[in-house]
């Protein structure tokens, strides 16, 4: 029986190599990091199929059909479109496999139309229906603008969009079509690089927690 | 339906390649090319299956000269392989004044030395119904269809009887009954009924049963030698050769419909083949033959040799007299390797591709060679049907395509071939379109434009710079992080700055009565843990701080054990907090909108009715007590590291009660979520997102734990990537990068 604590001190090694063999990737494509990125997807997978097993199928399914298969004659209908994925492995068997995939892509997109219609649209859309009433934030102007803000970046942006309608106008009118347009795709380009921004910090993140990981086994050894 | 070879996918007629798997699909190996696009039809349509152009455009039309009522439609030569010995060639006009009456193959069969061996029989290959022609099947019904009643005197003189040790045992035994028994005498004793003949002879024609019932037991031969396979087998293993058996007009009982040669020659091997002996039995018919050579025909009358011209009526006897042995009937002798010849070989010449036309004409005199395929003569009185006969086109001939040579058809529809025409041609084209035709092909004629010089590949970036890269940003990361390591203290001291958001989410825990229950959305797997856990130790420790009962449900299935780690050590640091009592882990939750609805449905927490720890029931907990539902939760504290994961939970379960709910989420996911919490009222109660989110919620709570000491880190990486930004823009201000261009 393996100590715990030697469990814990092999695997956090072993992790220690395995990182080591990923950021080997700087040198240029090697076999090192092709081995510890195929390790990564095959332990992932391997560790999902057993929790699916020991988490879903044994307890709610083969556990209830086992004991009162009677009374539990309802989980059949799960495990018979289960069973229909299955048919995927032939070619000819696997129009089959549809009739779960339909059952499962027909109440997921539902689910899906309805939280958003709910949780999203209206919510967001209402939000956006905004006053520029200075009275509304307590008279403080920047409320104002604020909201000014929002509203002209949102309308732009759905002008942007509006592809049905020619963006080119003469005279005053399609002086402030474009300009809203133009405004329009300049909150569009603020928003994509708010997004960028936030997902290498998120990055940036990361690597420093595997740069500290690092640093801890290697701080482990000093006595 | 044509299925596929390599995946078993079922195809339409017609198609070339598997719509699956692209495999080539097997063409048909008979059929009718089309004249207009070259697709291979069945042989039984008229139409193409794939343009719809008529197949065959002409139907069989009865001509008035037609002697017999038997319609031909078609001709198949009969092909052979031929062996001429020389000493038959050298005979020149002899031979070809007997050819004229006797077919050449059959002028062949010269007797070369009594003392040869007989040639062996060849099985051929069985012969299908189906599979013979239909002209061939109608001339065999229209021969059958013979009145009875009519009888010939004598039999003609092509069959006589065989000296013995010559020739097939059948043919021996026929020869020593003749040659024992008088004709007459033989013929008379023949009963009026064939009797049934037994099962294996049932190939045997009628008339050879009832010439053989009639006949002695052989005796001069020491031992009896068996009838050849094709005379003991089924009919359906006759020849594949077609037949054209003289009309016996007279004999009783139904006419031998075909019957195979009993000169065939056994093909040692594929290409090979046996020379065609003559039995010397043949000899005393040549030497008769010889002697009655009958006077040469006039100029311009047509010559059948006497068994094809049947007899006359002086040689008609009276009904009821016993007819004569009808001699078996001549079939052409099969070519010698072509027994397993395509089903395409079946077909009649002229139903075949035609075969592109021969550089140069061959020779007439040329000798065919050993082994060598060469067509069959025809009859005279089978000319008219031949279409190789190369004189000017009659009328109603075929004179091209694939009908050429063919005579009484119809002639094609030509409203038909106009409209087909018409329609490929199209409009005639205007001006500007015949201007713009020469144009293009000026443009076409002239010669391709030089291609200009290849443009140089832009540099990749240098392995060095890579590495420049990297090390600065590893020395930026590194040394906040080591300097933390090593001292326990931060190195500048920064302080985060704390966003209304997480200021709210710090609000909503802390508004979390002890022992009130909290439901925890754990979506972090080991991939995004970096930079999830320490926002989740900072909002779960502080929830573990106001005595709440934890709850914690995930769906990923990684996300349970990393979840119970860290539950565990923060339950350590907490003192008296144990799983079961105060935390409980629910599990993987899976099927993301569906499993989530199912747990903000009347079920509630039936769908996670055990705890991933210990597989035991919630009810069983200490914990669970009071909890069954969303609604029995004080708060929703939802960690994620994808937005679209907070949206299902924001849709599916916020928007479905009045529980509130906060999110702690990476930091890509932050600008996408931010609107949720900006909404009134609040979809997200608080938000945080990354590690300045936990940085700024640990300085709310006044602890100093991963998210403050990465703060550092996270600033120095931030301002090595503003440096390798700047300074990269500049590089390419300034040509740097331009080099490749």
């Amino acid at each position: 029986m393996v100590d715990l604590l030697h469990a814990d001190v092999l695997g956090g090694w072993v992790a220690f190599v395995l990182t080591l063999m990923v950021f080997s990737y700087l040198l240029g494509d090697n076999p090192l990091f092709r081995l510890a990125e195929h390790l990564f997807v095959g332990v992932a997978v391997g560790y999902a199929v057993v929790v699916v097993w020991r988490t879903v199928l044994v307890p709610r399914l083969w556990t209830p059909l086992a004991t009162d298969p009677v009374a539990n004659w309802p989980f059949l209908v799960p495990l018979l479109l289960g069973l229909l994925l299955l048919a995927r492995v032939r070619a000819r068997w696997s129009w089959w496999a549809n009739l779960p995939m339909g059952f499962l892509f027909g109440v997921g997109a539902a689910l899906s139309i309805g939280g958003a219609l709910l949780g999203t649209l209206y919510p967001q859309v209402r939000a956006s229906l905004i006053s520029l009433n200075p009275a509304s934030y307590g008279g403080q102007w920047g409320g104002v603008v604020d909201a000014a803000i929002l509203a002209v970046g949102t309308l732009g942006t759905l002008l942007y969009f509006y592809f049905t309608a020619a963006r080119e106008g003469r005279g005053v009118a399609g002086g402030i079509r474009r300009a809203w347009v133009a405004v329009g795709r300049w909150t569009l380009l603020v928003a994509f690089g708010a997004l960028f921004a936030g997902a290498t910090i998120s990055r940036l993140s990361l690597l420093i927690a595997r740069v500290q990981f690092l640093w801890n086994q290697i701080w482990s050894l000093i006595p | 339906m044509i299925y596929c070879p390599n995946c078993g996918t079922a195809n339409r007629d017609g198609s070339k390649f598997c719509n699956e798997c692209g495999a080539r699909l097997a063409a048909p190996s008979t059929g009718i090319a089309c004249p207009e696009c070259g697709t291979f039809n069945p042989v039984t349509r008229l139409f193409c299956q794939k343009c719809g152009a008529r197949l065959v455009t002409v139907a069989p039309e009865p001509e008035p000269e037609e002697p017999e009522g038997v319609p031909v439609t078609g001709f198949s030569l009969p092909s052979r392989l031929l062996e001429t010995p020389p000493e038959a060639e050298a005979e020149g006009p002899a031979a070809g004044e007997e050819g004229a009456l006797i077919p050449e193959w059959l002028t062949g069969l010269e007797p070369e030395a009594a003392g040869e061996e007989p040639v062996q029989e060849v099985p051929a290959a069985p012969l299908e119904e189906e599979h013979l022609p239909d002209w061939l099947r109608e001339l065999r019904s229209g021969l059958g269809a013979v009145p009875e009643g009519e009888s010939v005197e004598e039999a003609p003189p092509e069959v006589p009887a065989a000296p013995p040790g010559e020739g097939p045992g059948w043919l021996r035994e026929l020869r020593s009954g003749v040659g024992a028994v008088p004709e007459e005498e033989a013929v008379e004793e023949a009963p009026p009924e064939v009797p049934a003949a037994p099962s294996e002879e049932e190939g045997v024609p009628d008339w050879l049963r009832k010439l053989r019932a009639s006949l002695p037991p052989l005796e001069e031969e020491g031992e009896e030698v068996p009838p050849p396979a094709w005379l003991t087998e089924e009919g359906a293993a006759y020849p594949q050769v077609p037949v054209f058996a003289e009309p016996a007009v007279g004999a009783e009982g139904p006419l031998p419909e075909e019957a195979p040669s009993p000169l065939e020659a056994e093909a040692p091997g594929a290409a090979e083949a046996l020379p065609l002996e003559i039995p010397p039995w043949l000899e005393g018919l040549e030497e008769e033959a010889a002697e009655e050579v009958p006077p040469p025909p006039p100029p311009g009358e047509q010559v059948s040799p006497p068994w094809l011209v049947g007899p006359t009526p002086e040689e008609i006897r009276a009904p009821g007299e016993a007819a004569e042995a009808v001699p078996p009937p001549v079939e052409a002798p099969l070519e010698p390797g072509r027994a397993e010849a395509e089903e395409e070989e079946m077909l009649p010449e002229w139903l075949r591709v035609p075969p592109p036309p021969p550089a140069e004409a061959v020779p007439a005199a040329r000798v065919p060679e050993e082994g060598e395929a060469v067509p069959g003569e025809i009859p005279p009185w089978l000319a008219p049907f031949s279409p190789l006969a190369r004189g000017p086109a009659a009328e109603g001939e075929e004179g091209t395509g694939l009908l050429q040579g063919i005579s009484g058809l119809v002639p094609a529809v030509p409203e038909v071939l106009e409209v087909r025409e018409e329609k490929a041609k199209g409009p005639a084209p205007s001006p500007v379109g015949a201007s713009e035709a020469n144009l293009f092909r000026q443009v076409l004629a002239e010669p391709p434009p030089e291609e200009p010089p290849a443009r140089p590949k832009a540099k990749r970036f240098p392995l060095w710079g890579r590495w420049l890269v990297s090390l600065l940003l590893l020395a930026a990361v590194g040394i906040p992080t080591v300097w933390n390591g090593v001292t326990g203290r931060p190195l500048l001291n920064l302080r985060p700055a704390v966003p209304p958001a997480v200021q709210a989410l710090y609000a909503a825990v802390e508004q979390v009565q002890p022992g009130e229950a909290v439901l925890v959305g754990w979506d972090v797997d080991p991939a995004s843990a970096g930079e999830l856990l320490p926002l989740a130790e900072a909002i779960l420790g502080h929830l573990m701080q106001r005595g709440a009962r934890l709850f914690v449900v995930s769906q990923l299935p990684a996300g349970p054990p990393l979840a119970q780690e860290t539950l565990d050590g923060l339950a350590r640091t907490q003192g008296v907090y144990t799983y079961g009592a105060h935390y409980l882990n629910l599990g993987y939750l899976p099927g993301d909108e569906l499993g989530l609805r199912a747990l903000s449905g009347a079920g509630g927490l039936a769908a996670l009715d055990r705890d991933y720890v210990q597989g035991k029931a919630l009810a069983q907990w200490e914990a669970a007590a009071g909890v069954r539902g969303v609604d029995d939760f004080r708060l929703i504290v939802v960690l994620a590291s994808d937005a679209q994961q907070v949206r299902r939970w924001i849709e599916q379960v916020g928007a479905q009660h009045g529980v509130p709910l906060v999110a702690g989420v990476s930091a890509g996911a932050l600008p996408a979520l931010q609107p949720y919490h900006e909404t009134e009222p609040r979809q997200l109660a608080g938000l945080a997102g990354g590690t300045p989110g936990a940085a700024a919620y640990e300085s709310l709570r006044g602890v100093y734990l991963a998210g403050q000491s990465s703060m550092e880190a996270l600033a120095g990486g931030v301002l090595a990537l503003a440096f390798i930004v700047i300074v990269g823009n500049v590089a390419l201000l300034f040509g740097l990068g331009r080099q490749g261009e």
